[in-house]
């Protein structure tokens, strides 16, 4: 469980840059989204993955094509860590047929076939299921896949990851359960609604093992989570981590932020996984600060262009509606 | 590349705000993170964060004013002395445009749980559903049966009762409905077929008999069915005959100064005011003075109307009909009068509206015109009473020993003994009797 | 043609199709080696191994989930509620997953999902035990429900619904498990939607699904020594509901009684009778009469159990009500 702070990083410059521009797009993508929200061009929820970014390009870093992912409505940042079009996203998000769901699912709802992306996922825990499905499917196709399961602090206390746990080490599922506690669930802070806040000890209970990871330490979520996937992939047993981590903005666009002070969301705002990575590649890495500002526009420009792609395009035809409520059409009532 | 800021929705319900005060200045830096201005929704007062990068160039609407959504509110720049003359010029000009057509572009819609169109999608296709009365078609009438296919006559059932009711053979209606359904107005808008009555069909005046000792048969023994009206009518009488104890009282009016005020009324132009007219604001007029004999009779309690609502009898083919002038006691005589003109034109056409016929907190039923003295009426439950009112004859008096004339009219009070005493409808029907005597105070 | 208890047509469905495509695996509790609550799958761990006969803990949500992920990704599992009381635990993963995940990820993820068990009353099991479920899956749009009435039709349709490629709520009946009826060698698919007629006649269109088949069918022997003859039509899938079949007899009987297991607000026979409304009004010589469980949950109560339910003297006074006999 220990942190890798002080050894030597198995990153290079290059595997750094990559996933710095990979949280630069995560994060340049979510604030022009709650822009784009304050202009009334996306309604409904909208839950941004802003100080967390870390967590989902240090995990993913590690996925195979055969690896399958499944997260909570917290989920656009996961599906462009994937490798998912922010084009398709940000139209998603506008709700136009060009979206990622075809303009049907919203926010809370992103999926990718070719990422093995199961979603976005409304209800708190509605996702675990999903999740170890995925992975009892690695197991009867023996296809040595792992399943990522994603969820917020919040959802600890939910039934289902109970039970989720409980059939994962009991069958033996290849399944990752990724805890990213960013200390409340909406407006309750971990102490108020959890008893036993130490997250990771709960695998005990199901005898597997759990870890606790500093989630605003790329370096560390990178290579540790690079351990434990291998080890899962080899023992097919599941584990459980509890990344420690942060949000800036409110639980989602209509939260106030009446339950933590200023100085609270600051102190972690200067762990910003973002300034950390950039500063190290500019003092130590040899990153120039012209290579970075061009870095930030190219990420910066392809946002843009997503979100004009977005404005641009239109809205689901009207026989949309009844499109995909059945695979086989076998008649109406 | 200059940046517009724009103002923005800060609760899902905003449509526009105050900006209250910029918390940054022109020239300051602006980085994603930093507070630029207060801005006051509809709900509260927020602090806006910026999402954006860059030079803040110019404040185009300043503190303390009024914004609506998606406004223009500032300008940045990437670069410190970039030009944006040009930029805030089309801005600016897109701002009027926007802010002068009635909503953006593409707005998406305000955020609410996504309302559910209508979706018809499965099922066979039907027309969206509107309430009210069937489109009204004037109807052929067809002179041979109409079968629909396999010889059948395809009706509603309300159609089928209301042409039952009416004595219409279905045979003898054509559909507008589906598949040459009968409905409702088919049975409404029915015209009989050009052999038309004998007489114009007047229900006031004497009855057209054959000649006395004319050998010439009249209608044979008919067994004439209950209509719904008939049936109802009998219904609630039969009620209330069985179920109140119900004493009458009788007192003569001196119609004199009605006569005489009746004339002056009448040359108004435009008007025919009538006895009954008078009658009734008169009527509504003691009914004030006395708020008891505008009760209702409501089981465990009476209930003492603040309205007064009354309702005039009329006579229609088939049986008897009562609508209401409400507000009686408020309504000027011209406006009484035109109303029961109105109302009396609806019930024989049959087409009051429930709403006009059903309630009312006293009932005046009038048979003077056909000649009637006096007659006991019977009162509508839960009414706690009902004036019979009978024709105008003159009469001789004595005053002083001299014998004088005098036009009278009779009104008897059918009172329900458990709402109303004797003394109190001795005491109502003077307060009428005055009224009546004294047309004028009418005016009051 | 071999004549079969109704368990056992079902057994034959599952392990054909288990035969036919090996993506097909069953989970549920006491499936494997107590083989079934019920016996309905008895022989199968033998035959296929726990690699796809699989016991599960009592964790309806955990293994219901686990069934939508496992679809999620290609494999075609068979959910075995022990009684479909128990499937209201999972009723988050059967309403806002299985049934949404087509349409919400815009047609990427279909759920070839069963979900199969006995619904409504058992032998004086009392409330929590009787319930009926099948207005309320088919309440939503995304599930297909299903309901067979006899053996045959019971491994046909079972078939066609493994098959399918969306999520299927399947339901069967305990007091009919051991219900006998011929069944017919080979495929002989019942295809979804599909209804039939049990009993072809010409005054009253009696229709009836399930367990309530068996009734309509006494029944209808009743109505026949009065000179009523009754049609029975068997709808077989709930949703969608075989319409065309509905029509046909409908405007040949016009009169209709809906007779149906659940309670009577919102139970699935007021859909059945607001279509035929719909559709077939200048049909009906007179209202549609439907029977249906009383309302008040399930007592325990032989006599209070009896007059509570659906019973032949029921349906057949409303057959004759219909048919203006009465």
């Amino acid at each position: 469980m220990a942190s890798t702070k002080n050894e030597v990083s198995s990153l290079t410059k290059e595997k750094l840059v990559e996933m710095l521009e990979k949280m630069l797009a995560i994060r340049h993508f979510e604030e022009a989204s709650i822009k784009a929200y304050q202009q009334k061009k996306i309604a409904g929820f909208l839950h941004t993955y802003i100080g967390q970014e870390a967590v989902g390009v240090g995990t993913l870093a590690h996925k195979l094509p055969q690896d399958s992912v499944v997260t909570t409505y917290r989920c656009h940042g996961l599906y462009l860590a994937l490798g998912g079009d922010p084009k398709a996203g940000m139209a998603e998000l506008f709700g136009r047929i060009t979206g990622c769901a075809r303009g049907k699912g919203g926010s809370m709802h992103f999926f990718s076939k070719e990422h093995n992306f199961l979603g976005g996922h409304g209800i708190v825990g509605g996702q675990f299921g999903v999740g170890i499905g995925a992975a009892f499917k690695s197991n009867y196709d023996e296809d040595n896949a792992v399943s990522m399961i994603f969820f917020g602090d919040g959802a600890t206390v939910q039934g289902t990851l109970h039970e989720s746990l409980n059939l994962a080490a009991l069958w033996d599922l290849p399944a990752i359960f990724i805890c990213e506690d960013n200390q409340y669930g909406m407006g309750t802070a971990c102490t108020r609604a959890i008893a036993n806040t130490d997250i990771a000890s709960k695998a005990e209970a199901y005898g597997i093992k759990g870890y606790t990871l500093n989630g605003m330490d790329l370096h560390e979520v990178h290579d540790r989570m690079g351990e434990i996937v291998k080890e899962v992939r080899a023992t097919r047993r599941p584990v459980l981590i509890h990344m420690k981590t942060y949000r800036y903005f409110g639980h989602s666009v209509s939260d106030a932020g009446l339950y933590r002070t200023k100085d609270e969301v600051d102190s972690w705002k200067a762990k910003d996984p973002i300034q950390v990575i950039s500063r190290e590649l500019i003092e130590s890495k040899g990153l120039s600060e012209d290579e970075f500002k061009n870095l930030q526009k190219k990420v910066k420009s392809q946002v843009q262009e997503a979100v004009d792609f977005a404005d641009e395009s239109p809205e689901p035809p009207i026989e949309e509606l009844t499109q995909h409520v059945y695979m086989d059409e076998a008649g109406n009532p | 590349m200059p940046t517009s800021m724009l103002m923005p929705s800060l609760s899902p319900t905003m449509e526009e705000g105050v900006l209250a005060k910029w918390l940054v200045k022109e020239g300051d830096f602006i980085k994603p993170g930093m507070m630029l201005c207060s801005v006051e929704t509809d709900k509260t007062t927020v602090d806006y964060e910026s999402m954006d990068e860059g030079f803040l160039r110019k404040i185009v609407v300043p503190g303390g004013s009024p914004a609506k959504v998606n406004q223009l509110i500032a300008v940045l720049t990437e670069d410190k002395n970039e030009d944006i003359t040009q930029y805030l010029e089309k801005a600016l000009k897109k701002d009027q445009e926007q802010l002068a057509a009635k909503s953006g572009p593409k707005a998406a819609p305000a955020p609410s749980p996504a309302p559910a169109a209508a979706s018809n999608g499965s099922g066979p296709a039907r027309a969206a559903y509107t309430p009210g009365p069937a489109p009204r078609a004037a109807v052929a009438v067809a002179p041979e049966p109409v079968p629909a296919s396999g010889g059948r006559v395809l009706a509603s059932p309300l159609a089928r009762r209301m042409a039952e009711d009416a004595g219409i053979p279905l045979t003898g209606l054509a559909g507008s409905g589906p598949n040459g359904r009968i409905i409702r107005a088919d049975v409404e808008n029915y015209k009989p077929p050009a052999a038309a009555p004998a007489k114009g069909a007047k229900t006031e005046g004497p009855v057209q008999r054959p000649l006395y000792g004319s050998l010439a048969p009249i209608a044979p023994t008919q067994d004439l069915p209950l209509n719904m009206m008939r049936k109802t009518i009998g219904k609630r009488l039969l009620e209330s005959t069985q179920s109140m104890p119900v004493f009458y009282a009788t007192m003569k009016v001196d119609m004199g100064a009605i006569n005489g005020l009746r004339a002056q009324l009448n040359r108004a132009p435009g008007y025919k005011v009538s006895v009954n007219d008078i009658v009734v604001k008169a009527t509504a007029f003691a009914l004030r003075e006395f708020p008891q004999v505008n009760s209702s009779y409501m089981g465990d309690f009476i209930r003492q109307n603040a309205n007064i609502d009354i309702c005039v009898a009329v006579s229609i083919d088939g049986g008897l009909i009562t609508p209401i002038v409400r507000d009686a006691d408020l309504k000027g005589l011209g406006l009484i009068s035109t109303e029961i003109k109105g109302l009396v034109a609806k019930a024989k056409a049959g087409k009051l509206a429930p709403d006009e016929y059903q309630g009312g907190t006293f009932t005046v039923s009038n048979l003077g015109m056909y000649g009637v003295d006096e007659f006991t009426a019977i009162i509508n439950p839960p009414q706690a009473a009902i004036l019979a009112v009978g024709g105008i004859q003159p009469e001789v008096y004595l005053d002083n020993g001299v014998a004088k004339q005098r036009d009278v009219m009779k009104m008897t009070l059918s009172s329900d003994h458990r709402i109303i005493d004797g003394a109190l409808a001795a005491q109502f029907l003077s307060g009428l009797k005055s009224l009546l005597e004294n047309p004028v105070w009418l005016m009051l | 043609m071999a004549v079969m208890e109704m368990k056992e047509a079902i057994n034959q469905a599952l392990k054909e199709e288990m035969i036919r495509d090996e993506k097909v695996f069953i989970l549920g509790e006491e499936v494997a080696e107590y083989n079934g609550a019920y016996k309905v799958t008895k022989g199968l761990l033998d035959h296929f191994g726990p690699k796809r006969v699989i016991d599960t803990p009592i964790s309806e949500t955990g293994f219901t989930g686990l069934a939508v992920g496992a679809a999620m990704m290609g494999l075609r599992p068979v959910v075995e509620f022990m009684s479909f009381n128990f499937s209201f635990v999972a009723f988050d993963q059967i309403i806002s997953n299985a049934a949404k995940m087509y349409y919400m990820s815009g047609g990427l993820f279909n759920i070839p999902m069963v979900m199969r068990g006995p619904n409504g009353a058992g032998p004086r099991v009392s409330s929590q035990h009787s319930h009926n479920v099948e207005s309320l899956y088919a309440h939503f749009p995304g599930l297909r429900v299903m309901s067979p009435s006899n053996p045959a039709d019971a491994k046909g349709m079972l078939k066609s619904a493994i098959r399918c490629n969306d999520p299927v709520i399947f339901l069967e009946n305990e007091l009919a498990y051991s219900l006998k009826g011929e069944v017919p060698d080979g495929e002989n698919l019942v295809p979804i939607g599909k209804g039939d007629i049990k009993r072809e006649g010409t005054d009253v269109t009696i229709i009836a699904w399930s367990r309530m088949m068996s009734l309509a069918k006494a029944a209808a022997e009743e109505l026949a020594k009065e000179g009523i003859n009754a049609e029975l039509l068997d709808p077989r899938t709930l949703k969608p509901l075989d319409m065309p079949l509905i029509a046909e007899s409908v405007k040949k009987t016009n009169r209709v009684v809906v007779v149906e297991e659940g309670h009577y607000f919102c139970g699935l026979g007021s859909q059945v009778a607001e279509s035929i409304y719909r559709d077939l009004f200048d049909y009906l010589d007179a209202p549609i009469q439907r029977i249906a469980q009383g309302e008040n949950p399930m007592p325990y109560a032989a006599n209070l159990e009896a007059a509570t339910l659906p019973s032949v003297e029921k349906i057949v006074k409303a057959a004759k009500q219909a048919a203006y006999r009465a």
